[in-house]
């Protein structure tokens, strides 16, 4: 009985707000009353679900579940972490818009189809079999095109759906093959945790149509290459769309590969393949990402290199780190979009700073061993701590982050050479790398699945290192490499316009 | 160079309204370029002039527009109209038989269309955005070339052009002038047909050539040459021919009624059975010199004299009182204003002033070693004149900029971090968790973020400091500007403590805040302005300039600038450092006087904005901080008149925030210099104001800026909606409307001056501005003499007596 | 290049009063032309073809007058006419040609 209490709190409450909403607005109460109504069901679905997550890890080896035969819904470790992040999100974006659509005539429809696709969502992530979670998967693509349609008298807003649906009808469908596979083998359900066993009683080449099936439908609803054509395309919805689905829905990727790991991790082929797509996006989006003039278009190209570099991790078999990066990037995201009218605000604070002074070629030598040796120094310590023994790529994600220090605290230092700025900026990078070292630490430790990983060996991550690397020269406009350049800006300027119809010259 | 070429590019463009960027907004007329035609003949394909035959027909229910409005309306608008008729016995007036057809007859506005995007002004668009990124992470390639230059160099690379097309582009001319040419040959465009040809291309993505327009003149990184270069280049070698008009004419979409039909109409609701065919015949003679197109803008008129004559009945006669005031409080013309002034005006000491808010100083302001600078002056001037400031305290001043550079330091590490092409994973990954708990602070307790926010970094405007006016103006003309100020406002005596009162709107997350701010400072806040003036005021050089030219400024008269915050309604006094021993407690007492004052406001300012509750005035100011709020306030909706002339005129009248207030006195401008100045510069702001509001609340699908909820910005330059597309011209929906209504009421400005008329009709005779905008009813104007005269109104032929107080709501 | 009184050399000179919102339409071709340069008096006031004109205002040197004065070899004067000529042909603004005598040539061009 408890049981089903503890689940219900935690899938049921998005879908008694949607419930509620729906049925005010059908009543003809205000938007207002029904969006207020809403975000309080959901905020209370998130306390519970963190009341849940604190009293399961207090309790560690015991977690709860509900089933029907096979069927289930189950809160393991990464169950209760997605539904706090979701369940939070998507109650923090409920009461943002409460404000920002009022009024709003579509306010209604906001809420309504924001619920569905959180309770899609949360039942996902918390889907202890492979039909329930399928189920959950077709509902939540389907909410978000339902999502989508907020403003659908709009003619962008029909082309976004247009191209939405049609990808995700057809990943979709790729999915739905390996699951009918796998699902009459086993003649029912499968339990998650057995799902690696009935996959290896597959033939070897069936596992492997069926794994790469399974990574397609990821693929697409990550916004990955070939599957790109969608993201770009969605932002004549409002604001706190955009952030719910960069900050929920595109990441649904990484949770299908956690989630069937058992069948598709054993392949290297597989892993290999989806460490490639991941690369790939990631260099292509970051490039495209540069030449953008829209604030809200840098941050759609930013998410798609973002869930590349997730996808990659997944491909390099290190699930928990990838699941951390979803979790941040969440958060980081929704708050970029949510604030994506600060830009003029911005502009003017910057207008009353102090002019930037001119160093010395010593000076910058100093900011420039500084700003390698503090985060270096930082991290190790923090590692020696916390985790003293680290796989091969998680290391290796460790060199980007001391990258990225390094980069953030030579820029404050060439800004200004300061024992402010330099006690400031050491002080911020010593917290935040410990920090982020121990959560680490801690999601690895919660999250790591027991199934034979056949990783992509971690080399690999070379490949969009240089890729990175060299977008990152061709942006500063090097005479060296003017062909190429042009050829690449051309080609990243263009990228989202349709071609010409020569005909008419009308795009219909 | 191609001159001839060049000097059709620039006629084809002679009507283009140049667009300021959204970080300073200037309000405009965006058909500024019809204003030498009549009002009526502006509607072009997807404008509209005027609300729907619904909107007009319920106002008529509610007793908004009542049938005397209608008649007045079509007396100016069809003097024709006279005598009577007889139909079925009963006698009618022809005025109240058109009456009844303008309720019976039907129309359809031929309703504000979306924008089409065929494939050309999206690639367009695609181009002039990357060209013109204000903060590019990757600067377009030969950008310094120019945008056809550099659109010439890469767009042979483009591979979604056909490869046909770009062994063509190898080879077009390298200057825009010869491409543009050659184009034109090679599309067949006649010789005598290239202007149209030009002013038909100009006609698509009208945000993005109006902003071009604004941009060659004030920065010169891009031309209309150019761009059209670029446009009918690509047509040309695409093999494209320039489509016609793509847009669809203003059709009527039913047949009309006809005539015969609505004279039938009338005449039977007049007489009934009784009506025969005469009768008939008679009405339709009548109604025929009021044919349908003609109603909207009748309705219109009908529409904005009911708010006239309600408003000239609302004015006061009284004699201007004597005692001196203790207490004068300068503010801006804004409407918004108005609410401060009534509430602050309740003690019978305290005297107010509209003036525009730049003060009469015009300037290019930067703070204390600032790297930028904001144009402070409206947009009708150039600013001649840089003002700065200069801290009292040097000790504080050095922290000041040892806690500036570690800001920008900081903020430019997380800058590039976050816009790397390698860091952003990483960053995303550790910084992440505390954007997330930043996201929670701003949603659930704006207020407790934005003190935290605060705390942390604090303002440039914490620093004690004083404006350098000494640096900026000559001491003539300090003085200059100070007896100018004095004579538009006509102050007549000066108490203890003058306050003058900039204003400012504070909000978060909200791309149009510089519409919210001062109009008359160029978009920005009008604080240094203020300060600035009360600076010159003090000045004993200047009062000794001013006293020679017959303007006396007691000695214990003290000036002290002030900051109108139009959310919060708080009005906080300025430079309290400068404040005299003597003068500190008149400061305290109208800190008090204007908190009491901004209690009443913001309580009254509840009831007309969305979402709020007089109950909970903290919760209105609290929305200055909200990142979650579309409506921070209502900015200068509702405008709908402008009155120059003593306050005497309004004081203790409730003119809900609509009115622009100049305060101008005869006796003090004795010549009309001051009168021809408020004439042809505060009340031509007013317009361009009061017609931006207009067309965005009819429009805003075309000349509006659409919802705000979808906006993404363009830097600071403006804002799409949706992922591409046009720049979006004119104020957002949030700015007029509330879901599916208007809450700003659509009005033409109605101008009200207590002044000479004959002086009033000189200045408008000399003026064409005016001329344009009184003759071809873009505005109206109704004077009197002195509080004694009676109200006329300007018509071409001369003044007339204005239409008395109607009935109704 | 005619020499003419007192060594002086023959020139163009063009004035041109328009609004000055439109000046600087006239300004890119005065520059275009390749002129070296170009005086510019606003607020200038008349009356004209449109009706009175006041002078300077104080507050507005958007809706005044302004007119724009340059002097350019005979040579190159003869497009710069035609193109002012065109671009005045719909709006208001009047141009005024005349020779006129400088003692500098290589000022002027």
């Amino acid at each position: 009985m408890s049981d089903w209490l503890v689940v219900g709190g935690v899938t049921l409450t998005p879908w008694i707000a949607g419930l509620c909403a729906a049925l005010l607005g059908w009543a003809g109460v205000s938007g207002d009353r029904a969006a207020r109504l809403a975000a309080t069901v959901v905020g209370v679905g998130f306390v519970a679900t963190i009341v849940i997550a604190i009293a399961s890890v207090a309790a560690p080896h015991r977690s709860e579940q509900v089933v029907f035969g096979s069927t289930s819904v189950h809160l393991d470790a990464l169950a209760l972490i997605l539904s706090v992040l979701v369940l939070g999100l998507s109650a923090l974006i409920q009461v943002f818009a409460i404000r920002y659509l009022r009024g709003d005539l579509r306010q209604v429809w906001f809420v309504v189809a924001a619920n569905l696709l959180t309770g899609f969502t949360v039942l996902m992530v918390c889907a202890g079999s492979v039909a329930l979670f399928t189920v959950a998967w077709i509902g939540a693509g389907a909410a978000l095109v339902v999502l989508l349609a907020t403003y659908r008298p709009l003619a962008q807003a029909r082309d976004g759906i247009r191209r939405t649906g049609s990808r995700f009808m057809i990943a979709d469908i790729v999915f739905l093959v390996p699951v009918a596979i796998l699902l009459v083998t086993a003649k029912g359900d499968i339990p998650l945790d057995q799902l690696g066993a009935v996959a290896e009683s597959l033939p070897l080449p069936l596992q492997l149509t069926c794994a790469a099936l399974l990574v397609v439908s990821a693929l697409a609803r990550s916004s990955q290459i070939p599957f790109q054509g969608w993201l770009p395309f969605t932002l004549a919805a409002p604001t706190p769309v955009s952030a719910l689905m960069h900050a929920g829905v595109v990441n649904a990727g990484a949770i299908l590969l956690i989630r069937f790991a058992p069948a598709i991790a054993p392949h290297q082929a597989v892993m290999i393949g989806v460490f490639v797509a991941g690369a790939v996006t990631l260099v292509y989006a970051s490039a495209v990402r540069l030449v953008r003039p829209d604030v809200k278009g840098r941050l759609v190209f930013s998410t798609m290199a973002q869930m590349g570099f997730m996808i990659m991790a997944c491909g390099l078999g290190v699930f928990a780190a990838a699941i951390f990066h979803l979790v941040a990037h969440s958060l980081f995201k929704s708050t970029l979009f949510l604030g994506a009218g600060m830009g003029v605000r911005q502009h003017a604070v910057d207008r009353d700073l102090p002019p930037r002074e001119n160093y010395s070629p010593f000076t910058l030598a100093a900011a420039v061993t500084l700003s390698v040796l503090v985060p270096l120094a930082a991290l190790s310590a923090a590692e020696w701590v916390f985790s003293p023994d680290v796989s091969t790529a998680s290391t290796a994600l460790l060199v980007f982050v001391a990258v990225t220090a390094s980069v953030a605290l030579g820029t404050a230092l060439n800004t200004n050479f300061s024992a402010r700025t330099f006690l400031t900026g050491t002080a911020t990078i010593v917290l935040l790398a410990f920090g982020y070292v121990a959560l680490l630490q801690m999601f690895t430790a919660a999250l790591e699945p027991a199934t034979t990983i056949n990783a992509g060996p971690a080399w690999l991550l070379a490949l969009p290192a240089v890729g990175l690397i060299a977008v990152q020269l061709l942006s500063r406009n090097p005479r060296q490499l003017a062909h190429l350049r042009d050829l690449v800006y051309t080609r990243t300027v263009t990228t989202a316009l349709p071609r010409p119809s020569v005909t008419t010259g009308v795009l219909s | 160079m191609n001159l001839i070429l060049r000097a059709q590019v620039a006629k084809a463009a002679h009507a283009i309204v140049p667009s300021w960027p959204v970080e300073s907004f200037i309000a405009v007329n965006p058909l500024a370029g019809h204003e030498p035609r009549p009002f009526e003949t502006a509607a072009t394909p997807g404008v509209v002039l005027t609300r729907s035959r619904e909107a007009y027909l319920a106002d008529a229910d509610r007793g908004r527009i009542v049938d005397a409005d209608l008649e007045a309306a079509l007396a100016e608008r069809v003097p024709e109209l006279a005598g009577k008729l007889t139909i079925g016995g009963n006698s009618v007036s022809a005025v109240s038989v058109a009456v009844l057809d303008m309720k019976s007859a039907q129309w359809n506005s031929p309703g504000a269309t979306e924008p089409s995007a065929p494939w050309l002004d999206e690639y367009l668009a695609t181009w002039v955005s990357s060209y013109l990124n204000p903060d590019p992470l990757w600067p377009m390639p030969h950008k310094q070339q120019g945008f056809y230059q550099a659109w010439r160099a890469l767009a042979r690379r483009d591979p979604s052009l056909p490869r046909t097309a770009r062994r063509t582009m190898a080879e077009l001319p390298v200057e825009p002038d010869a491409a543009l040419a050659w184009a034109l040959v090679q599309l067949g465009v006649a010789a005598e047909a290239v202007t149209e040809t030009l002013r038909a291309e100009l006609q698509y993505l009208p945000g993005w050539v109006g902003h071009i327009k604004w941009r060659a003149e004030k920065i010169g990184d891009i031309d209309l040459l150019s761009y059209l270069s670029v446009r009918l280049t690509l047509q040309a070698v695409l093999d494209l021919t320039p489509l016609p008009s793509s847009r669809k004419p203003l059709i009527a979409e039913e047949a009309q009624t006809t005539l015969w039909h609505r004279a039938e109409h009338v005449a039977r609701s007049i007489g009934g059975s009784r009506a025969d065919r005469d009768d008939i015949a008679a009405v339709s003679r009548v109604l025929a010199t009021h044919p349908v197109p003609d109603h909207e803008l009748t309705w219109q008129k009908a529409y904005e004299l009911h708010y006239r004559a309600t408003l000239v009945a609302s004015l006061r006669d009284t004699d201007p009182f004597t005692p001196r005031p203790q207490l004068q409080l300068v503010m801006c013309i804004d409407p918004r204003s108005e609410g401060m002034r009534r509430h602050i005006e309740v003690p019978p000491d305290v005297e107010t002033f509209g003036f525009a808010g730049f003060f009469g100083v015009p300037v290019r302001f930067s703070r204390y070693r600032a790297r930028g600078a904001v144009n402070s002056l409206p947009a009708l001037l150039t600013a001649r004149h840089h003002l700065t400031e200069h801290p009292t305290d040097p000790a504080k001043a050095d922290d000041h900029i040892m806690r500036g550079r570690t800001r920008d330091a900081l903020r430019q590490s997380t800058h590039r971090a976050d816009s790397g092409a390698v860091t952003p994973f990483a960053f995303a990954e550790v910084s992440g968790w505390l954007y997330g708990a930043i996201s929670v602070l701003r949603t659930l307790t704006p207020t407790l973020q934005a003190r935290i926010h605060r705390f942390l970094t604090p303002s440039t405007a914490a620093l004690p400091s004083n404006v350098t006016i000494v640096d900026a103006f000559t001491l003539e003309e300090r003085a200059a500007m100070a007896e100018t100020a004095v004579r538009m406002m006509g102050i007549g005596q000066f108490a203890p403590l003058v306050v003058l009162a900039g204003h400012a709107s504070e909000s978060m997350n909200n791309l149009y805040q510089s519409a919210l701010d001062c109009g008359a400072c160029g978009g920005n806040p009008g604080a240094a302005n203020a300060r600035a003036s009360a600076a010159i005021f003090n000045d004993p050089d200047v009062r000794a300039l001013l006293a020679a030219r017959g303007i006396d400024i007691p000695s214990d008269s003290f000036f002290i600038a002030a900051e109108h915050n139009t959310v919060t309604d708080a009005v906080t006094v300025l430079d309290r450092h400068l404040v005299p021993q003597s003068h500190v407690h008149a400061a305290q007492t109208f800190d008090r006087a204007q908190r009491a004052a901004a209690g009443r406001l913001v309580k009254e300012r509840a009831q007309d904005l969305p979402g709020a509750s007089p109950h909970s005035p903290a919760r209105v100011q609290g929305r200055a901080h909200d990142w979650a709020e579309v409506y921070p306030e209502l900015g200068l909706a509702g405008n709908a008149a402008m009155i120059i002339g003593p306050r005497q005129m309004t004081r203790g009248v409730n003119l809900n925030r609509r009115v622009f207030l100049h305060s101008y006195q005869t006796e003090l401008d004795l010549d009309g210099a001051a009168l021809e100045t408020i004439m042809t510069a505060p009340l031509v702001v007013a317009q361009w104001i009061n017609h931006q509001y207009y067309f965005s609340a009819l429009n805003p699908a075309t000349l509006g800026a659409g919802t705000k909820t979808i906006h993404n910005a363009i830097g600071t330059i403006g804002v799409l909606a949706g992922h591409a597309g046009d720049l979006r011209r004119g104020l957002p929906w949030q700015s007029v409307g509330l879901g599916g209504q208007l809450f700003h009421e659509p009005m033409r400005l109605t101008v009200i001056i207590q002044a000479p008329l004959d002086s009033i009709g000189r200045i408008v005779s000399r003026n064409q501005v005016l001329r344009n905008l009184l003759d071809n009813d873009w505005i109206t104007l109704t004077a009197r003499n002195d509080p004694a005269a009676p109200w006329r109104r300007y018509t071409p032929y001369g003044w007339t007596a204005a239409p008395t107080a109607l009935k109704g709501t | 290049m005619t020499m003419t009184m007192n060594n002086l050399t023959q020139m163009t000179r063009l004035e041109v009063v328009v609004p000055a919102r439109d000046a600087p339409a006239i300004r890119e071709l005065i520059t275009s032309a390749g002129a070296t340069g170009y005086t510019s008096v606003s607020g200038v006031s008349g009356i004209g073809h449109h009706g009175q004109h006041s002078g300077a205002l104080l507050f507005n040197e958007y809706d005044t007058l302004t007119m724009l004065i340059t002097v350019l070899p005979p040579d190159n004067a003869g497009e710069l006419i035609d193109a002012v000529q065109q671009l005045l042909s719909t709006s208001s603004g009047v141009m005024f040609v005349s020779d006129t005598y400088v003692s500098r040539p290589d000022y002027f061009q």
